[in-house]
């Protein structure tokens, strides 16, 4: 019986290790934020263009971010900013919420620009959410979510 | 008709006639009055002007009453010549001179007397005199320093010689204060200054104002009777010390530190006060607030506002322009000091030396309070403060940013003496 209780729990931790290395994590990209939660785009075949959909949290400040590699924390700083392609933040045209990726702004260089932003057809994109609050300290994120541009 | 006529010119002749006669009648009535020049005897030579000056004011006075005859001062001089005749200005008994003087002059009184000094005052030694038997009616003696007060002292004597001569009764008046020296005025006139006695006065009421520097205005109502002595006392109070010469204030300042912000500022402080100079310390406290705006935030503008305690000591001097007014003085002065600034949310404690220059209006309605308007420039300097930046990609970053505290406060303060 103890033998049994072992295996099963071997099996429950090598399970749950594989699911985070295979797939979309849960859990907000700056820990210790609350979590916003995402509906779109997600996944392969994704409206075109994609339209980004998440919660609204109501926060001062709120960015959208899409990065060509999964995006990388440290604390609560993201460290791969030369990956990000493109950003939404409070203030630009599009509802909070609710914003197609024609409303993004290309980034360069990790600065932001005032061109439109472009998706590669087919490739592999990673995007969140991250809000601040009016003293801008970041509170909410969402997970990072993967979807294939159309 | 006939009789009518006759009578209206017996009337009118009579009446006429009457009228003259009365009026010499009057004028022949009177008391005659010589008054020779007074004669200095004090040996100072510049006491000379007082031998014509006395004489002639006491002329004035008496020929103003328009009770007597007075001996033109010129007449008086010619029977002097002609007879060769001496003063001897009461300078000793013998004044025969003086009285020969007054009979060839057909006068029945005369006024003599003498000037001397005492210590630094004048003495005006002075006698009525009766010609005809020598009786010596009434003898004064005023000491006074040279000035308006010693005419008035002669002025008060002529009144007395009129009080003598009419023949009214007269009563006495000894009038003194607490503290002495004040001048003692009825109307217009004065009586010199408390302590006043055996001053001869017409029966009647009368009220008189005391007046001393350091008191309050004093008013006395007396009566007095014929032929006897009254006596008043009044104590004068000392006027409110209004001018403070040690007092601590409390203020408030609106301060413009940053930006279109106001704040109180808090200050307490203790002054002494020496002459035109006051010399105090002053502690005072700002919690002020620096807003910026930072716009690297994409979209919205980020705004932000940092508080600050900001304390202060200092020494000040001030100069009151008017330091015994007991309305208003302007005043200005400066000091220096050092400051605190402090906000333990940013971690930030600074002490710096600064200094502070300093126009206002201090206001005195009552004693022991006063109230000023005051306008400070305090040169604080800078401090650093780490500002907030947005950070596309993450928490804030801390910028730090020079802000000048140079300010100009002005406001309210109220003062309590003690």
């Amino acid at each position: 019986m103890k033998l049994r209780i072992f295996i099963l729990f071997l099996l429950t931790a090598v399970m749950s290790s594989c699911s985070t290395g295979l797939g979309t994590t849960q859990n907000p990209v700056f820990s210790g934020t609350v979590l916003i939660n995402t509906t779109a785009p997600e996944g392969s075949g994704v409206a075109n263009p994609p339209v980004f959909i998440w919660q609204s949290t109501g926060l001062s400040y709120e960015v959208v971010g899409v990065f060509v590699n999964p995006i990388s924390v440290q604390g609560k700083q993201i460290q791969n900013i030369n990956d990000c392609i493109a950003i939404w933040d409070t203030g630009m045209a599009g509802s909070d919420g609710n914003v197609s990726f024609t409303l993004f702004k290309q980034v360069v260089n990790g600065n932001l620009t005032s061109s439109s932003a472009s998706l590669s057809s087919g490739h592999t994109y990673y995007w969140a959410v991250w809000a601040y609050d009016s003293q801008l300290d970041l509170t909410n994120s969402s997970a990072q979510v993967t979807f294939v541009a159309p | 008709m006939i009789k009518r006529d006759s009578l209206f010119y017996i009337a009118a002749i009579f009446i006429l006639t009457s009228g003259m006669s009365f009026s010499v009648t009057n004028s022949t009535n009177r008391i005659t009055i010589a008054i020779p020049d007074f004669k200095n005897i004090s040996g100072n030579r510049g006491y000379d002007f007082l031998e014509k000056t006395v004489a002639e004011s006491l002329t004035t006075s008496l020929q103003k009453s328009g009770k007597f005859n007075i001996v033109e001062r010129q007449r008086l001089l010619e029977i002097m010549e002609e007879k060769k005749l001496v003063l001897s200005g009461l300078a000793d008994q013998d004044i025969s001179g003086e009285e020969k003087i007054g009979a060839l002059a057909s006068a029945d009184h005369l006024i003599l007397g003498s000037i001397s000094s005492a210590g630094s005052r004048v003495e005006i030694n002075a006698r009525l005199v009766r010609v005809d038997t020598g009786e010596v009616l009434l003898a004064e003696k005023i000491t006074e320093d040279m000035g308006d007060k010693l005419f008035t002292r002669i002025n008060d004597l002529a009144d007395e010689i009129i009080l003598t001569l009419s023949g009214e009764k007269t009563g006495l008046l000894d009038l003194d204060s607490t503290p002495r020296g004040a001048e003692v005025k009825i109307g217009d006139q004065s009586l010199g200054e408390t302590p006043i006695t055996g001053k001869k006065m017409s029966p009647g009421k009368y009220s008189a104002t005391l007046l001393h520097d350091d008191y309050e205005i004093g008013t006395v109502n007396f009566e007095i009777e014929a032929d006897r002595k009254t006596s008043v006392n009044e104590a004068l109070d000392k006027k409110p010390e209004r001018v403070l010469y040690n007092f601590f204030g409390i203020g408030g300042h609106p301060v413009d530190a940053i930006g279109p912000d106001y704040q109180l500022d808090w200050d307490l402080s203790y002054e002494r006060r020496i002459g035109n100079l006051g010399l105090g310390l002053e502690l005072g406290t700002i919690m002020f607030w620096h807003t910026y705006q930072d716009t690297n935030a994409p979209g919205t503008v980020f705004q932000d506002t940092m508080y600050l305690n900001y304390y202060r000591a200092d020494l000040f001097l001030k100069y009151y322009l008017f330091p015994d007014s007991t309305f208003v003085t302007p005043y200005a002065g400066g000091g220096i000091g050092f400051t605190i600034i402090d906000n333990s949310i940013y971690s930030l404690s600074q002490t710096a030396l600064y200094y502070k220059g300093i126009v206002g209006l201090c206001f005195l309605p009552a004693n022991k309070f006063s109230f000023y308007i005051e306008g400070i420039y305090s040169g604080l300097g800078t401090v650093t403060l780490n500002e907030k930046r947005f950070n596309l990609f993450g928490n804030y970053t801390l910028s730090p940013d020079q802000v000048s505290l140079n300010n100009f406060l002005f406001g309210l303060g109220i003062r309590f003496g003690f």
